[in-house]
């Protein structure tokens, strides 16, 4: 027996009411329509109202909904609304009591005509169209929105198309790939084996035994770096500027990351001299400017530290009887390691302190005077439980080891691979000092990144199993943790608001909207810091949305008070679905739409920037505008835009050829003390034109300062950056120096 | 008697005419009409009054498929009507479906508009394009909801077995 039969079975044994059958279904009287009953009745009192009512047919929360717009008082109407059994001798005292007269009545009647003209606009034309599978193009009917089924968008003044288009120019910024994106997909939405959460008994016994013990049953390495995915929350969706950078100016210096190769140069008034060149044996990830001093990442994939271990060793001795020696045995493990170098920012010739963290690296997170370290660590194939170092992530500061408390190693699950998440952070002064690293034991693999302005959020699959453990940004230290029945290992975005957790996942090749209550999260607690350890709830899943967004790849979601408007590419589109989740105990999807557009670069708190093409008729651009948006409302507010256009003494539409490198990576444009460095390129009629164009913002307007004609549009490598009053870019093994105040080149330097 | 001459009667008043169109298809629309709004008192008073609107203006209907439609799609409009305003006068919806078989509670847990596609498509076998012209759902809604609908009435332990067949 199919679906369909077994549920026409259940359907069919309900009772049909006489009502319904043909011979009654038009009723005896000759149906009126309510502008001829009214206009035959000079007096309506609520009796004749009833009736006239009656005979609509309307349901009691049709009936309710129109009575709602009348001038009935709230607390008639909440009598009416709560009294399912109220009788129409006492809905006639109501309204006698409400004093309600013959033209309220006709009032409310002319709202239900009003309301049954609009309940339908349905034609028999758009009935034709059942028997034609072909869909002609002309004969399209008119689309119910799927928010029809839940609550029309002007009954939720939050929910609005317009923060949905917002959505999805926000969407454009991860879409380009700004934002590494990795899903993963394990298919289960069942905890089938109970979590270990219990940090309180953590030793080096159980974490041997966790990871595999001894060589025999031992658990595999994780075989892929954790990926980091970035929470796509309004802020978090504009492009900042990269952490690190591969040439950066500082003072009277400026660093330049060739390869694994460091230059140091000296730049006094933007002379250039190189003082000293550092190759490393790793790679050499970039340089970020700390608190004023210069912070150099680089990273080592399986480095050889020695390390010593005690075994027993049983033999025979030559009177046949057996004795135990303890002996000591030497090993190499191979770990991969990423190291932070403090330089000072006046004098960066050697570093002051050096932070290694064990592991490759997953995420950097720059706080004012700090770096937060992420990596995914895998315990050493020879690992020996009396050597923790082989199966315990460390750090080092200064040549000073320091293996991850056994306190700070937070275990969610039973773990699947040898692998760890770590945490790290590095505090940046006169010296460097590192907090104490903490670490998660997971197969790390299967965890995620989200990044939010003050949390980390680390999804966390092992298996079947499934977590959410939250680190705070601001404490640097892991957090809380909740538990999911469903599986998100492919998660997108999570959000914490006041009601409810909810976050976005793709499972399936579709979109999936979860929703957990808000005492879900259960603090990581120390036994020292409470005597009562807060049980994770069982199910705090509430509400679960899946089958969005069907054939597409994940974008970005944006969470809004009452709804969550999750953005998914389809091909060159991004398609967008808001979902209602007012209600958590029922979620409806709202609306889809399709829509693009371009990304937006961060240049200072509550303000960013576009830049787009203008284009004629004919598809050919007429300009590249340059948009200045207000990003401290929800909805970005275009401020102003620069328009620049190609410049020839020839007569032609010489801007259609104007291009400029940087539109989809605006975070690699040079931006420094209210100025934007723009390289483009276009022809003039006679020759090809190239240049950097300097231009200021100053109260929400751009302004074009001047120029630099020295970019070569036929350079492999560009970076730009900008140090105190010089400009400096580097194309295809030249640096090149020039002061902005008269964009005047000042010297350049060989760099291979 | 033909199915013009059949329109032609109701389009002067006759009510037999009009039952007679709608006899062999009234249980199919009681149906949809109480297994999507969950009781009989709506469903009986959506039902009626897409009945007085579809004799009203069926006259233009060219055959008893397109009557069929027309007919679900002025119960549809009636039932997301009702869906409205029930959400916006703020009472919970009275779902009296008999919950004391699987099947019984499976339908239950259905979201509104599961519901709706789901009971059409079971009494009418309608494509999604077709659901979509009914509904008045976007094609890729209704596909949507009614394999969402699909999936959650299948047991898992039959889910391979049943697929072969919907």
């Amino acid at each position: 027996m199919t679906i369909r039969d077994t549920i026409i079975k259940y359907m069919e044994s309900v009772e049909i009411p006489d009502e319904v059958l043909p011979e009654n279904i038009l009723g005896k009287d000759e149906p009126k329509d309510i502008e001829t009953q009214t206009a035959e009745i000079t007096e309506i009192t609520p009796e004749i109202f009833l009736e006239i009512v009656r005979a609509q047919h309307l349901t009691g929360d049709e009936f309710l909904e129109i009575l709602g717009n009348s001038r009935l008082s709230k607390k008639a109407y909440n009598e009416i609304q709560d009294d399912a059994e109220l009788s129409t001798q006492r809905l006639i005292e109501i309204f006698s009591e409400e004093g309600f007269t013959s033209d309220d009545f006709r009032d409310v009647l002319i709202d239900i005509n009003e309301f049954l003209k609009s309940a339908s606009t349905a034609t028999t034309k758009e009935a034709e169209l059942i028997n034609n599978e072909d869909k002609p193009e002309e004969e399209k009917p008119s689309y119910r929105k799927a928010s029809d089924f839940e609550s029309a968008d002007d009954y939720y003044p939050g929910i609005n198309r317009v923060k949905m288009i917002f959505a999805a120019v926000l969407a454009v910024l991860l879409f380009v790939g700004s934002f590494a994106l990795r899903y993963y997909y394990t298919g289960s939405i069942f905890i089938t084996e109970p979590p270990v959460v219990d940090e309180s008994i953590n030793t080096q016994e159980k974490l041997f035994a966790l990871l595999g013990g001894n060589e025999e049953n031992t658990l595999p390495l994780a075989s892929e770096p954790v990926e980091a995915c970035t929470d796509y929350s309004v802020k978090g969706a504009i492009a900042s500027p990269e952490i690190l950078s591969r040439l950066v100016s500082f003072g009277k210096h400026t660093l330049y990351c060739n390869g694994n190769r460091l230059q140091i140069i000296g730049t006094i008034g933007g002379q250039m001299e190189q003082e000293k060149e550092i190759d490393y044996e790793g790679e050499l990830l970039g340089v970020a400017v700390i608190n004023g001093k210069f912070a150099v990442v680089s990273q080592k994939n399986a480095e050889p530290f020695p390390f010593s271990y005690d075994v027993e060793k049983k033999s025979t001795d030559e009177n046949g009887e057996e004795k135990t020696e303890i002996i000591t045995l030497n090993d190499t493990l191979l770990k991969d390691i990423v190291t932070v170098e403090l330089f000072d920012g006046e004098n960066p010739i050697e570093p002051l302190s050096v932070y290694t963290q064990t592991g490759t690296l997953s995420k950097l997170i720059l706080k004012n005077e700090s770096l937060i370290v992420i990596t995914a660590d895998n315990a050493a194939q020879n690992r020996q439980e009396s050597a923790p170092q082989t199966y315990i992530p460390y750090s080092e500061t200064d040549g000073k080891r320091s293996l991850v408390a056994l306190e700070d190693i937070f275990i969610p699950f039973e773990p699947k691979t040898a692998g760890y998440l770590v945490f790290g952070e590095c505090f940046f002064s006169e010296k460097l000092t590192a907090s104490s690293a903490q670490a998660i034991l997971g197969a790390n693999e299967h965890v995620y990144l989200s990044d939010a302005e003050k949390f980390l959020y680390i999804g966390h699959n092992c298996g079947k199993n499934s977590a959410i453990i939250r680190y705070g940004i601001e404490n640097g230290a892991l957090d809380s943790y909740l538990f999911t029945e469903g599986s998100f290992s492919s998660a997108c975005a999570l959000d914490e608001g006041k009601q409810a957790i909810r976050f976005t996942a793709h499972e399936n090749n579709a979109m999936s909207l979860f929703i957990y209550d808000e005492s879900a999260f259960v603090p990581v607690i120390s036994p020292e810091e409470t005597d009562e350890k807060t049980e994770p709830l069982k199910n705090p899943l509430l509400s679960k949305m899946d089958g969005l967004l069907p054939e597409s790849s994940p974008v970005c979601t944006y969470f809004d008070e009452n709804a969550v408007y999750i953005a998914a590419s389809e091909g060159e589109k991004i398609a967008l679905c808001g979902v209602n989740t007012l209600d958590t105990a029922d979620l409806f999807e709202l609306e889809r739409i399709e829509c693009s557009d371009n990304e937006l670069l961060e240049l200072e708190d509550e303000l960013a920037l576009g830049i787009r093409y203008d284009v004629n008729d004919d598809g050919e651009r007429t300009a590249l505008v340059l948009e200045l948006y207000n990003t401290g409302k929800r909805v970005p507010e275009k401020l102003s835009d620069y328009k620049i256009k190609a410049e020839s003494t020839i007569e032609g539409n010489w801007s259609k050829y104007l291009s400029t490198p940087v539109e989809n990576k605006l975070s690699s444009l040079a931006v420094k003390d209210g100025r934007i460095f723009l390289p483009v390129t276009y022809f003039d009629g006679i020759s090809e034109i190239e240049k950097f164009i300097v231009l200021e913002w100053n109260e929400g307007k751009i302004t074009e300062l001047g120029y630099l004609i020295e970019y070569d549009v036929r350079a492999k490598e560009l970076l730009m950056t900008a140090g105190d009053n010089v400009f400096f870019c580097v194309m295809d093994g030249l640096i090149k120096s020039a002061r902005i105040a008269d964009f005047i080149v000042i010297s350049q330097l060989e760099t291979n | 008697m033909e199915f013009s001459e059949l329109l032609n009667r109701i389009a002067q008043g006759d009510k037999s005419a009009f039952a007679e169109i709608y006899a062999p298809i009234y249980k199919q629309l009681y149906y949809i009409a109480y297994f999507s709004l969950g009781n009989a008192d709506d469903a009986k008073k959506t039902l009626k009054r897409a009945a007085q609107t579809c004799f009203q203006k069926c006259a233009d209907c060219k055959s008893k498929e397109t009557f069929k439609a027309y007919f679900i799609r002025l119960l549809c409009d009636g039932i997301v009507s009702d869906f409205k305003a029930c959400r916006k006068s703020g009472r919970k919806p009275v779902i009296e479906l008999d919950t004391s078989t699987q099947t019984g509670k499976k339908f239950a847990s259905l979201t509104e508009a599961e519901r709706l596609t789901f009971v059409i498509w079971c009494f009418t076998n309608y494509s999604e394009h077709q659901l979509s012209i009914v509904t008045g759902l976007k094609e890729e809604v209704a596909e949507q909801k009614l394999k969402s609908a699909k999936s959650k009435m299948l047991d898992e332990q039959k889910k391979q077995t049943e697929e072969l067949y919907l």
